[in-house]
């Protein structure tokens, strides 16, 4: 049987890294939900967009100089943040519209000739994954299972209480150090497929659909990289036949099957209340 | 026992903690031996838990030593021997978890990365669930445990580690009675067995007969030491604060085992 997107050698790089962005985001997005710092992902999507744009501007590969500016956008962030906690986050502020801003302005400034389709970087396209990126994703995406996967019991101790994790003598600045970068690997890792301003999306939308079903932190991973993965492929392959962007396309998907699983947990729920009890108004 | 064959499970001396150089707790001199059981009581504000927060590493120690197990704190390592039990209330994270997995995360220091734990790892996790009367909620997520439920839960992840020093912050406020008896239990448990106990509170409840010694501060100076029974009387004094009516001291403790 043959499959007409996977004729394409640019669909099958794209539904490639797809595949890696369903098994990366969520695995790292599930510490950063447990902290309460959902929207981190998507302030290092912004300062990536500076790297992108200063490699652009330099001719230098895009993905390298994001993956640049995301590692130390990253390690500023989770500075500011164990510095200071009151002004942390007007600092953070500072530093996401600084990156998307200075993302724009670089841009501009590329040398005449240079075609420059920022939406693509933005919004996420299915054309742009070159073979190239994809070794570099594939590289990303096995240092970032490591961590998440090999140091996940660490991860979760200090995600759930830190100050435990600190009176327990665990190295917790090198771990929020060490996820703060896996995060912005990760961003890079999805910057072609999902697009900058939408690759947080993927790191907190599976987790909240995983977590309205589940009751342990192990079990939420697993669901919620199975249905991250699922919208990431999915929403590439739906991209292709209805020419949408592929990011918006997946966070859609993604959405679509939060509200299912949300409405479904919620008639459970109203089942449970009233089937025991008959007599019961509630 | 003497002092020079056994060192001081903690000791301060003349030792100032505090926050952003300004100490809380000023000169204090102090040393807690194997398998004391510790009240440590005092009002609001008096560095109760700054006190406790200088042995845990987790407020600076500006003047003096501190050391636990007879190594300056600075250079201790063995945080494995020393368990903590958190005033704050933040097991309920943003992800949901279960009761082993929270216990689990008690024993770190023993575990190493990248393997799985051994039997033995996973045998503590059940016996700390197990020593604080949760066994059957080991599966259970945290958000659909009580308020007093989950204080233990954080008891048995203090345990996990098999720890020779407990430390706990306020276990008991706004805590039940009946969660605060199986408390008291758990505790008489450990202090059977040799277990060093370090436990702040306003009000011992139906812990006081496990108590052995009395600590109290005041602005941030320890103004009462001596045995539990010396302890100055609730009602004369400003230190003492009401949450609510006195709990009945309970069934007689020690023996029974876990209750819940």
């Amino acid at each position: 049987m043959e499959i007409e997107v996977l004729q394409y050698a640019f669909m099958r790089r794209a539904l490639l890294a797809a595949l890696l962005i369903g098994l990366t985001a969520p695995s790292v997005g599930v510490y950063l939900v447990q902290r309460r710092l959902a929207l981190i992902g998507d302030g290092l999507g912004h300062v990536a967009l500076t790297g992108v744009a200063v490699g652009l501007v330099t001719s230098t590969t895009p993905v390298l100089t994001a993956l640049a500016a995301a590692v130390v956008g990253a390690v500023v962030v989770e500075l500011i943040r164990v510095k200071g906690r009151t002004s942390g986050d007007v600092a953070l502020a500072v530093l996401f519209y600084g990156g998307i801003a200075g993302g724009v302005v670089i841009v501009s400034q590329a040398p005449p000739g240079t075609t420059v389709n920022l939406d693509a970087y933005l919004f996420g396209a299915i054309t742009t994954t070159t073979a190239g990126d994809l070794r570099v994703f594939a590289v990303l995406s096995l240092v970032v299972l490591a961590v998440t996967l090999g140091l996940g019991r660490y991860l979760f101790a200090v995600s759930n209480d830190e100050e435990y994790a600190l009176a327990s003598g665990l190295p917790v600045l090198r771990l929020n150090l060490l996820l703060a970068v896996v995060t912005s690997v990760t961003v890079v890792v999805s910057m072609r497929v999902v697009g900058l301003l939408l690759i947080s999306a993927l790191m907190v939308i599976p987790i909240a659909t995983a977590q309205l079903v589940t009751r342990s932190f192990r079990s939420t991973v697993v669901l919620a990289t199975l249905l991250g993965t699922a919208a990431a492929v999915s929403g590439v392959g739906a991209s292709y036949y209805a020419d949408t962007p592929s990011g918006g396309t997946i966070v859609l998907i993604a959405i679509a099957a939060f509200l299912v699983v949300a409405v479904g947990a919620a008639l459970r729920d109203h089942l449970r209340r009233s089937t025991p009890t008959p007599d019961a108004d509630a | 026992m003497t002092e020079a064959a056994a060192p001081a499970v903690v000791e301060l001396r003349r030792a100032d903690i505090g926050y952003e150089g300004r100490p809380v707790v000023a000169g204090l001199d102090l040393r807690i031996d194997a398998g004391e059981v510790i009240g440590l009581l005092g009002p609001n504000g008096s560095g109760k838990s700054t006190l406790v927060r200088g042995l845990l590493g987790l407020a600076p120690i500006l003047g003096g030593s501190v050391s636990l197990f007879g190594v300056d704190r600075h250079r201790f390592k063995d945080w494995a021997r020393v368990g903590y039990v958190p005033q704050r209330q933040t097991v309920v994270g943003g992800i949901p978890s279960t009761v082993r997995e929270v216990v689990a995360s008690g024993q770190l220091t023993s575990v190493r990365p990248f393997r799985r734990p051994r039997a033995a790892e996973r045998a503590a996790v059940v016996d700390a669930i197990e020593a604080v009367g949760l066994a059957d909620k080991a599966k259970a997520a945290m958000a659909t445990l009580s308020g007093g439920q989950q204080r233990r839960v954080l008891i048995a992840r203090a345990l996990a580690s098999a720890p020779d020093l407990l430390v706990l912050d306020e276990p008991t406020a706004g805590v039940d009675s009946a969660n605060q008896v199986a408390l008291a239990a758990t505790l008489a448990g450990l202090a059977e067995r040799g277990t060093t106990i370090l436990l702040i509170t306003h009000e011992l409840g139906p812990a006081e007969p496990l108590v052995t010694r009395t600590l109290v501060l005041r602005a941030g100076r320890l103004v009462h030491d001596g045995p539990a029974s010396e302890a100055p009387d609730e009602h004369d004094d400003d230190w003492h604060h009401h949450h609510g009516d006195h709990p009945d001291p309970g069934p007689a403790l020690g023996l029974e085992g876990p209750c819940t």
